[in-house]
């Protein structure tokens, strides 16, 4: 639907934006937090932030579903993919509610108790924003708009860097692990650890992001550290990767692996030290990725780490096709959020166990909703979407933002029921880094757009 | 009319004063003056008043004339030789300063014809003239001066009117005025604020005043002893605005040198600031310093003086710089003369620069020169082994030797006529199982291993492989779980791989494996009861992934910028709704249609092209790209056909496609010629045809950027080895046999903790392994480069694929019981000498260019005694380290 932007609003943001002057080629924006004084420290505390990204545009319009006077209208809109209302799991916020009736997707078990304890929050209708935008200036082509809106690549990099509208080369996880990282005054690892891979959100200047596996670090077989015995392929491997080279992929390579020697050794003896948990994750695969943050948090001592970002992930929530099965309570999106649900509960309780609850806060992230019409048994990529925040600081049991009005060509449709957000992602990001330890001097360093909207502080954390 | 006499040399003159309308009606008559000649204005000069730029078409500008090349300020008019160098044709029409626009012309020229003419030209006010362009193009404009018309006796009795300069108008942007009058020893006041100057009222003129905003000048000259002048006045439009200015950096001549760059220059408003901000790649060393400069070569900005903003933008406060005034360097700027250097150590005056040219519109294009010559002769091994590093999935002694007989181009035709090998006839072959008894849906894969490390046509694997990067159709988190599903869409590939881009794109498109992995297999049109709309998914990923991108690219890959300095869109959210329409009614092919519900759930075929439905394709109107709208109720094949011609002609798909071939076969960082020098073989490989594959290909092989011992040693240069190529260069390298029944059993390799963290055609997702624009945060990504296959090496996998080849390397490991049979002769029989042993190895992994230090630390291991001594230990030993080492990994 996006037209020719008129200039005046363009011109406008010219001001505070930077002229994407190539995308093929880019410096790394130079946010050069090493020159800011880090945060004041905070004594003995400790604080871990854990992103759950759910690849591909969760569905958010079947996580929260609206029970009783206006499910009429969400089957009628939904079609194929209406949940029906007796499976829906009834949720009472406290407030955000707008008076109406609510429920969770029926595979969301555990995190309706854990909303109904307090310990979850619901954040509606969350999206990448350049600034506020209303519908109308959306229709008639005026609104400057986050590029590529509905393409997954560019819209799961705004989420991840909170900056739609540069070049993002950095993600606010790996801005804010750039300001804080010095807390950690006796680092052995990295501050900012993946346990799905590569990621634009942990990405910064100071901190590279270490990925670990879910069974832990995997050390390098046929290879003998230290001076156990003389082992001559072993001291090749560690000439090779000490020296330096001159082309920059190979130096590149080298990098990762040096890295890969130092941080297995501390990690691997950190966790073979460490007591086993008593709480029982499910044997999926974000159960397996939640697991091994509760073990890495339990190890944190030992790391030097005071400060930690996690990033986990599920993938296959691009579901244009096979969304619901026979019925709608069936399908890949069911199983998807049983996965959800069950990974995020066992984590909540693992965190209970390891006495950390009140400094532990994981919240989820997708690259969009999706369309509230349905494509047959699916449905396309949308934009704003819900999101949940889950741990014990959080002031849970409530609604946070605007749920928007659910109809087709409403006031917050873009199309199809592509809902334009109310919150945008700074505000929600903002909230998150402000909780772990950025001062609000700082926040305009790690969120740049942050004062063109309302929100700096959405309050779901105390 | 009355005719006058002349004071000078014999001239005829026609007094001006009665002729009804013009406008020299203060005169009663007028004296000729000759003067020396002399050149009053030359645009193809140096900026300013009477210089560069250009003139635009249909533009008007003035000039102050009086007072300049010894022209009295009282003159009335001026006998000029006018001269022009046009590009297209068109007139020139004169008048002075402020009087109405003529609608007779001057001189009238033909394109490209340099044409003269004299005239006599009124001046207007203040002494201005003015000349209005009549021509649709740029053309250089001279005018020399020969005399000029005043009245003698005024000059006498009257101070000369003063002149402007420049004179009255419009202008864009900030104004240095100066005032000049003829008379010797007079003195000018001047006024702004619109009141009439005297000797005793005004500012006195003490030199040119910068105007900034509208203006209403006024002024007088005056001297004891003569009368007032009369005063002379105009108004001056100043239109103050910001502008965007963008250079284009490319190596300076005198250089070797991949780089290239983009800088915006935003000047504000009030031209007293500018924001810089700039991008550059693949410079031949670390940025030493970067500068703007005058035309002149004066450093008018030393980049490094201004600290970067947040965003990495500089501010450049403008200032006077050598012999510059701010005046001169906007002018300079705004002819274009101002240019952006930067500076590396090995060219400290400079290795690439771009003028600043003002935004508008979409920048203009210049191709690049050509690179230097090749050097001629047959390949010597070590070169021959970089080139089947690039061509093919690892080289061998064999082909080593092959390419250095038939040399580069002949060994690529013979590859061209390569058998084509089925991935289908692959499973059909497989010997029958018994009844209830099923062979897994993974057998498949067993096929592109057998290719990947046996085939004879190792480019065209070599190709399909890139091409299954580009094209992705995966089995990981997809309905493509038969083996069928998988082979069929690799024998589509591998059957395209040397044919025709719109080939590629139509049989990709109808696959129905590709129909399932992105939606288009029965994709319905759109039903206006429900608001169901038609599947987007295949039609995003055509356009963004398969063919053009999100944005206009010049022919050689760069962005086109919008006069904001912003990429511009190739298509919008109406293209993408357009092509999905087209992408409608389309299924497995061979269904009964008389079951009308047989389009929603058809019996695979995956062998067939998708075949169309006609009452379930969209019937409406369909936009498409570049404007083009397709008319409602066309059948799907037209749509079909008419959407990817659409597509397959859009001027994007040359160079989109070319960087990422480049990309897979040579290096991540192709210089903008590298990338432009592909796609002129896309658009037209020398018989008129677009698209054809074989040209792209030989023309990414045989280029300079490919072939060059120079360019390799940039060190921004070369790519990381991607996982699969790594794994199977290491088992052409040992001659990897299959066991007794010629399967080659490797299903699980996509495993980041035990495998590659690559599986082939296990992508996991349609945007392939990795990002075409993923940079690693580091010297590469500060270096403007970037670097996909980093993106995948990460600190679980470089131990992973580390740890999964060690059993292969020193036993042939395979996932199942039936280990490869591998031939180390080639290095076990120089196992005793380590020299020719590291010889090989330098040969056949490293293109020859294993550094001493690298050959050093491996000559050492070897010499240690308690490094294994029996052969086949020994080489599996040497070579597992030679699998992870860095100048391995990077290739270049």
């Amino acid at each position: 639907m996006s037209e020719q932007e008129k200039p005046s609003r363009r011109q406008f943001l010219r001001g505070s934006v930077c002229a994407a002057v190539g995308m093929t080629s880019l410096v790394a924006t130079a946010f050069d937090l090493r020159r800011i004084a880090a945060a004041a420290p905070l004594d003995g505390d400790f604080k871990a932030l854990v992103c759950v990204f759910l690849y591909g545009g969760n569905d958010s319009n079947n996580l929260l579903v609206p029970r009783g006077a206006d499910y009429a209208a969400y089957t009628a809109a939904r079609g194929t993919l209406a949940l029906p209302q007796a499976s829906l799991r009834p949720i009472t916020p406290l407030s955000g509610g707008d008076g109406r009736l609510w429920g969770l997707h029926p595979n969301l078990a555990g995190l309706q108790s854990l909303f109904g304890q307090q310990r979850l929050a619901l954040v509606a209708n969350v999206g990448p924003l350049v600034a506020p935008v209303t519908r109308n200036e959306y229709l008639a082509g005026t609104a400057a708009l986050p590029p590529q809106l509905f393409s997954h690549s560019d819209q799961t990099m705004h989420w991840q860097t909170a900056i739609p509208d540069q070049p993002g080369r950095s993600g606010w996880g790996g801005r804010t692990a750039d300001l804080l990282h010095t807390l950690n005054t006796n680092a052995q690892v990295s501050m900012s650890m993946s346990l799905a891979g590569n990621n634009t959100f942990q990405i910064g200047t100071a901190v590279t992001q270490y990925q670990v596996s879910s069974e832990g670090s995997i050390g390098l077989g046929w290879y003998y550290d230290g001076n156990e015995w003389h082992h001559p392929p072993s001291i090749a491997i560690r000439k090779l990767m000490a020296r330096s080279y001159g082309n920059l992929f190979q130096q590149g390579y080298r990098d990762v692996f040096q890295r890969a020697l130092d941080q297995d050794r501390v990690l691997a003896g950190a966790l073979d030290a460490a007591p086993p948990l008593a709480t029982v994750f499910p044997d999926t695969d974000l159960g397996a990725q939640l697991r091994m943050v509760a073990r890495l948090i339990s190890v944190r001592e030992a790391l030097g780490l005071r400060r930690q970002v996690y990033f986990c992930a599920a993938d296959g929530y691009d579901l244009h096709d096979s969304q619901v099965g026979a019925t709608a309570q069936v399908g890949a999106h069911s199983d998807l959020l049983a996965e959800l649900d069950g990974a995020l509960a066992a984590f909540h309780a693992s965190t209970v166990e390891l006495g950390v609850a009140n400094d532990v806060t994981a919240f989820t992230a997708s690259d969009f909703g999706r369309t509230y019409t349905s494509n047959g048994d699916g449905s396309d990529h949308g934009w704003g979407a819900h999101h949940v925040v889950l741990g014990g600081a959080v002031a849970g049991g409530r609604f946070y933002g605007q749920v928007p009005t659910l109809a087709v060509d409403g006031p917050d449709d873009s199309g199809d029921g592509r809902w334009i957000p109310t919150i945008s992602v700074d505000e929600y990001s903002a909230t998150l880094a402000k909780w772990f330890g950025v001062s609000s001097g700082n926040l305009g360093l790690v969120f740049p757009n942050l004062g063109r909207f309302d929100s700096p502080d959405l309050g779901f954390l105390g | 009319m009355s005719v006058t006499g002349f004071r000078a040399t014999g001239w005829l003159v026609l007094g001006l004063a009665s002729i009804p309308g013009t406008p020299a009606a203060q005169a009663a008559g007028a004296d000729f003056y000759t003067v020396p000649p002399c050149r009053l204005v030359d645009t193809r000069g140096v900026a300013g008043p009477f210089g560069a730029p250009n003139l635009a078409p249909a533009e008007s500008r003035g000039f102050g004339a009086a007072g300049q090349c010894g022209v009295s300020t009282a003159a009335e008019a001026v006998a000029v030789n006018v001269t022009v160098v046009p590009v297209g044709g068109g007139h020139l029409s004169f008048t002075g300063t402020g009087f109405p626009s003529p609608t007779t012309s001057t001189i009238n020229f033909r394109a490209g014809l340099t044409r003269a003419n004299n005239a006599v030209l009124p001046l207007g006010a203040a002494g201005g003239l003015t000349v209005y362009s009549g021509s649709g193009a740029d053309l250089s404009l001279i005018i020399d001066v020969t005399g000029y018309f005043a009245d003698s006796a005024l000059e006498a009795t009257t101070a000369a009117r003063p002149a402007f300069n420049p004179p009255p108008g419009s202008y864009i942007g900030q104004r240095t005025v100066g005032i000049v009058t003829s008379t010797p020893g007079a003195q000018i006041r001047y006024t702004t604020d619109g009141s009439t100057p005297t000797p005793a009222h005004g500012t006195l003129y003490a030199g040119p005043l910068t105007l900034t905003g509208d203006t209403t000048l006024k002024a007088v000259a005056y001297k004891s002893g003569l009368a007032n002048s009369p005063v002379s006045q105009g108004f001056y439009d100043i239109v103050r605005q910001a502008a965007l200015y963008i250079a284009t950096m490319t190596p300076q001549s005198g250089t070797v040198s991949l780089g290239s760059g983009r800088a915006t220059l935003l000047l504000a408003e009030d031209e007293q600031t500018a924001v810089l901000r700039f991008t550059f790649s693949n410079l031949s060393a670390g940025l030493t310093g970067s500068h703007i400069h005058a035309p002149d070569g004066t450093i008018v900005f030393d980049i490094d003086d201004a600290a970067p903003a947040q965003d990495g933008s500089r501010t450049w406060t403008l200032a006077p710089a050598g012999a510059w005034t701010v005046q001169q360097i906007l002018d300079a700027l705004r002819a274009g003369q101002c240019y952006i250097n930067l500076h590396t150590a090995n060219y400290p005056s400079g290795e690439i620069k771009g003028f600043f040219r003002l935004a508008n519109g979409s920048t203009t294009f210049t191709p690049p020169p050509a690179p230097p010559p090749l050097p001629a002769g047959p390949p010597s091994a070590a070169d021959a082994s970089r080139f089947l590093m690039q061509a093919t999935f690892g080289p061998t002694p064999e082909a080593i030797a092959a390419v250095q007989s038939q040399g580069y181009d002949a060994w690529i035709t013979a590859q061209f006529a390569q058998p084509l090998v089925s991935h289908l006839a692959y499973l059909d072959a497989l010997p029958p199982l018994p009844p209830d008894d099923d062979y897994p849906f993974w057998v498949g894969r067993e096929s592109f291993w057998k290719q990947a490390i046996q085939g004879p046509d190792q480019l065209r694997q070599r190709v399909a492989f890139a091409l299954s990067e580009i094209f992705v159709a995966s089995a990981e988190d997809s309905d493509l779980f038969e083996s069928e599903s998988v082979n069929a869409y690799m024998d589509i590939l591998n059957r395209n791989a040397f044919g025709s881009f719109r080939q590629l794109l139509e049989e990709v498109t109808l696959s129905p494996s590709m129909g399932v992995y992105l939606d288009m297999l029965s994709n319905d049109k759109e039903n206006p009861e429900t608001g169901q709309n038609p599947n987007e998914n295949f039609a995003r990923e055509i356009l963004q992934l398969f063919s053009i991108g999100l944005y206009s690219l010049h022919p050689d890959g760069t962005l086109q910028l919008d006069s904001w300095g912003l990429p511009i869109d190739t298509y919008n959210q109406d293209t993408i709704k357009g092509f999905a329409q087209v992408f409608t009614g389309w299924t497995f092919a061979n269904q009964d249609h008389s079951e009308e519900w047989r389009f929603y759930w058809p019996e695979p075929d995956w062998r067939h092209p998708m075949q169309v439905w006609p009452e379930h394709h969209s019937p409406g109107s369909k936009r498409l790209l570049n404007g083009v709208t397709l008319p409602a109720g066309q059948a799907a094949q037209t749509d079909l056909a008419a959407a990817l011609d659409n597509i397959h002609q859009h001027p994007n798909a040359g160079p989109f496609f070319c960087r990422q071939l480049i990309q897979r076969l040579v290096t991540s960082n192709p210089s903008p010629p590298f990338v432009y020098r592909c796609a002129q073989a896309f658009a037209n490989n020398g018989q008129g045809v677009r698209g054809d594959l074989k040209a792209v290909v030989r023309s990414i092989l045989l280029d300079w950027e490919a072939r060059s011992t120079e360019a390799r040693n940039q060190p921004g240069y070369g790519k990381l080895r991607e996982p699969v190529l790594r794994f199977v260069a290491l088992l052409r390298a040992l001659r990897a046999q299959p066991p007794a029944d010629g399967r080659f059993r490797y299903y699980w390799q996509s495993n980041a903790e035990w495998g590659l963290n690559q599986g082939p055609y296990q992508a996991p997702t349609v945007f392939n392994f990795f990002d075409p624009a993923y940079a690693q945060p580091g010297p590469i990504a500060g270096g403007g480069l970037v670097s996909p296959e980093l993106q995948i090496i990460n600190e679980t996998s470089v131990f992973g694929s580390t740890n999964f080849l060690h059993p292969v390397i020193f036993e042939g490991y395979t996932d199942d019981d039936d280990p490869l049979t591998l031939d180390y002769s080639y290095f076990t029989s120089v196992a005793g000498n380590s020299t020719a042993l590291l010889d090989r190895v330098n040969l056949i992994f490293y293109a020859g260019l294993l550094s001493a230090e690298t050959r050093t630390i491996f000559a050492e291991a070897l010499a240690d005694p308690d490094f294994p001594a029996d052969p086949r230990d020994r080489v599996s030993e040497l070579l597992w380290l030679v699998s992870l080492s860095p100048e391995f990994m990077g290739q270049r």
